[in-house]
């Protein structure tokens, strides 16, 4: 058994994260000869030279128009662990598949083209990425062949990044550069004799040298417990901190009742349990916690929000699994792509916490009108 | 093939089905007697203090083997499962493509016209095919099966709230992040009941299980869990590799999802 460290590739449209990841698998042998084979003959049927993009963009309109559409994921054996690259979409008009494959993910691998620079799409990509929770980027110079392999080509990009990452919400943990090409495999697995005046790891090593790095910090906390919903006489939850101690008394939150927990059962942090508690309908999206401290109840809370369209005076927010209504007091000028600081105001108390404390309990998925995915925003 | 944490898949699984339960109001399992679906069975005994509270469905074509119906019989007893047989009829003139998408599909879809299901629980998993790789956790089907997978809800994080406007039905995929190997890892740990056709007889067994019309067995010696286990630590070789060849090139598998193919 061992580690498995998802890493979301993110990046402008053609910027080759499709071609690097099926790249990547290629060279490890992750993925199977019957399968490189029918990216082959496809690509051949296609017209085109062997795409590796292939082995990921399997889907035929994929193919035929060269972009990817929807997320997918491909693990990679390295050494004494292992990757799963996530790849996304980079085109504008797909960000929610983007979103559902970084919201998962620990690292972000950014892809840019040193034709095409820092765009406007990959500062887009970071920084929903980095809102989402991730503070970890290596940064992939891709298609180093196209400009000789020179150095003179990178500087701008480099200034460009330091300069756009510094007022990152979340803050960063870690970052990195690396040069090489995809379609080429230069500096991917082993370092490229090409790009001379890079003496650092090839791409491959700065993944692994980051995941052997970034050893688990384990908070010391008091627990909570996220409620699912009832199912006989027993409740079924999720620890998000802490672990369940017998024959103590735990608050059912927002209802700010005292209950006990009588009995309980854990599949890791999948949990049934016995409460105290009768009235168990309606338990969805309520939380146990030991210290009332640990978090907060209002009908208002403050959080800053990503909508892909404008938001109308209302909309839907999916907290811990269960559904509000929410509004907003604010009057945006622009059509899509909108971050947005404020509080909003929803249908019933929930019980939270700021996403830089906890991030299970800060966060949430936002609705339109009409049920429809539009963004999600993380609580401040 | 990667070996993950069985306990972190575990609680996912168990995590993913307890949300649906909540989340839906009729719920039905798709068991086809292969070692995900009834591993799937077993997760949702964990998962429902020691029960499967869903009513079990099975397609069955006719075609089956025989050791599979035995199976059946055998574990739905055992289990106290609530079984549903969907008969479809096979029409010996169509095959492959056509067999799989016309006649399975076409039981299911009356199974759950007739029964007003509104989610349904697949064991598909992430490394079997490259299509299935696009899938999500919880997937919306329209009402007349159609998966649009250029237009997947989105999934954040362990929110799995996208379809909340739904006339079709959703399939829920507690076991997408398993790999085979997991599988056979967790049969071996839990001391799952196995049908005996994985097994190797006379150097061939079936590594994949369809029906008898489209699955072919494979060369191998693994006569137990463990050889089983041993043999998927170096194979190269895909694991529907047996089945039949249409259907495994990847637009035949995109098509058959599109129309409502498990």
């Amino acid at each position: 058994m061992i580690n498995i460290y998802k890493i979301v590739v993110i990046g402008d449209k053609d910027a080759g994260k499709s071609t690097l990841i099926g790249k990547i698998a290629m060279l490890t042998k992750a993925v199977s000869k019957a399968r490189i084979k029918e990216s082959k003959n496809e690509s051949k049927k296609l017209g085109k030279k062997f795409e590796p993009a292939f082995i990921l963009d399997v889907f035929k309109e994929e193919r035929e128009k060269g972009l990817t559409i929807d997320t997918t994921a491909v693990e990679v054996p390295y050494k004494d662990v292992a990757f799963q690259f996530i790849d996304v979409p980079g085109h504008e008009s797909l960000i929610k598949n983007m979103l559902t494959g970084a919201s998962n993910a620990k690292v972000g691998l950014v892809v840019i083209s040193v034709k095409e620079g820092l765009t406007r799409e990959t500062k887009l990509h970071i920084k929903l990425a980095n809102m989402l929770g991730i503070n970890n980027f290596i940064f992939f110079i891709n298609k180093m062949d196209k400009c000789y392999y020179s150095k003179d080509a990178i500087i701008e990009i480099f200034r460009g990044v330091n300069i756009f990452l510094i007022p990152l919400f979340n803050g960063i943990k870690y970052i990195k550069f690396n040069y090489g090409s995809a379609l080429k495999g230069e500096n991917i697995m082993k370092p490229s004799k090409k790009i001379w005046w890079y003496k650092g790891r090839p791409l491959m090593e700065d993944l692994y040298a980051f995941v052997k790095d970034d050893e688990k910090t384990n908070e010391n906390m008091s627990t909570i417990i996220s409620l699912q919903g009832a199912f006989e006489n027993k409740v079924f939850g999720k620890v998000i901190s802490g672990d369940i101690k017998q024959n103590k008394y735990y608050y059912l939150m927002p209802d700010n009742k005292k209950v006990s927990i009588d009995e309980y059962n854990k599949n890791g942090s999948s949990v049934s349990l016995k409460i105290s508690q009768s009235d168990k309908t309606d338990i969805s999206g309520k939380v146990l916690v030991e210290n009332k401290n640990d978090i907060m109840v209002s009908d208002e809370i403050n959080a800053k929000m990503f909508f892909i369209k404008k938001p109308e005076n209302y909309f839907y927010i999916s907290f811990l699994g269960k559904t509000y209504k929410a509004t907003l007091n604010i009057n945006e000028n622009g059509k899509n792509f909108i971050f947005i600081d404020s509080i909003i105001k929803i249908d019933n108390k929930i019980a939270y916490q700021s996403f830089s404390k906890i991030k299970d309990i800060g966060r949430f998925v936002i609705y339109d009108k009409d049920l429809k995915f539009n963004g999600f925003g993380i609580i401040k | 093939m990667i070996e993950q944490n069985l306990k972190d898949l575990e609680e996912k699984s168990i995590y993913i089905l307890r949300e649906a339960s909540a989340k839906f109001k009729n719920i039905a399992v798709l068991w086809s007697m292969g070692k995900d679906s009834t591993t799937m069975l077993y997760l949702i005994r964990k998962a429902f203090l020691g029960k499967v509270p869903f009513p079990v469905i099975h397609i069955d074509n006719g075609i089956d083997f025989p050791e599979s119906y035995k199976f059946r019989d055998e574990l739905a007893k055992k289990l106290k499962l609530n079984l549903i047989v969907a008969k479809s009829e096979i029409k010996p003139e169509i095959s492959g493509f056509s067999c799989c998408g016309t006649n399975k599909t076409e039981a299911l879809k009356r199974v759950l016209k007739e029964h007003k299901f509104d989610a349904l629980i697949v064991s598909i998993r992430r490394d079997e095919h490259a299509i299935r790789a696009k899938e999500r956790y919880m997937s919306y089907r329209d009402k007349n099966f159609k998966w649009n997978y250029k237009n997947q809800p989105a999934e954040l994080w362990d929110d799995y709230s996208s379809n909340l406007d739904t006339e079709g039905h959703i399939r829920v995929h507690p076991m997408l992040d398993w790999n085979e190997i997991d599988v056979w890892r967790y049969i071996k740990q839990e001391h799952i009941p196995i049908n005996p056709l994985y097994f190797s007889i006379n150097g061939f067994r079936y590594r994949s299980l369809g029906c008898t019309h489209c699955t072919v067995p494979i060369k191998s010696n693994a006569k137990n869990i463990d050889d089983i286990i041993k043999e998927l630590k170096t194979t190269n070789i895909e694991e529907r590799s047996g089945r039949e060849q249409d259907k495994e090139k990847e637009y035949v598998m995109q098509k058959l999802r599109a129309l409502g193919y498990l």
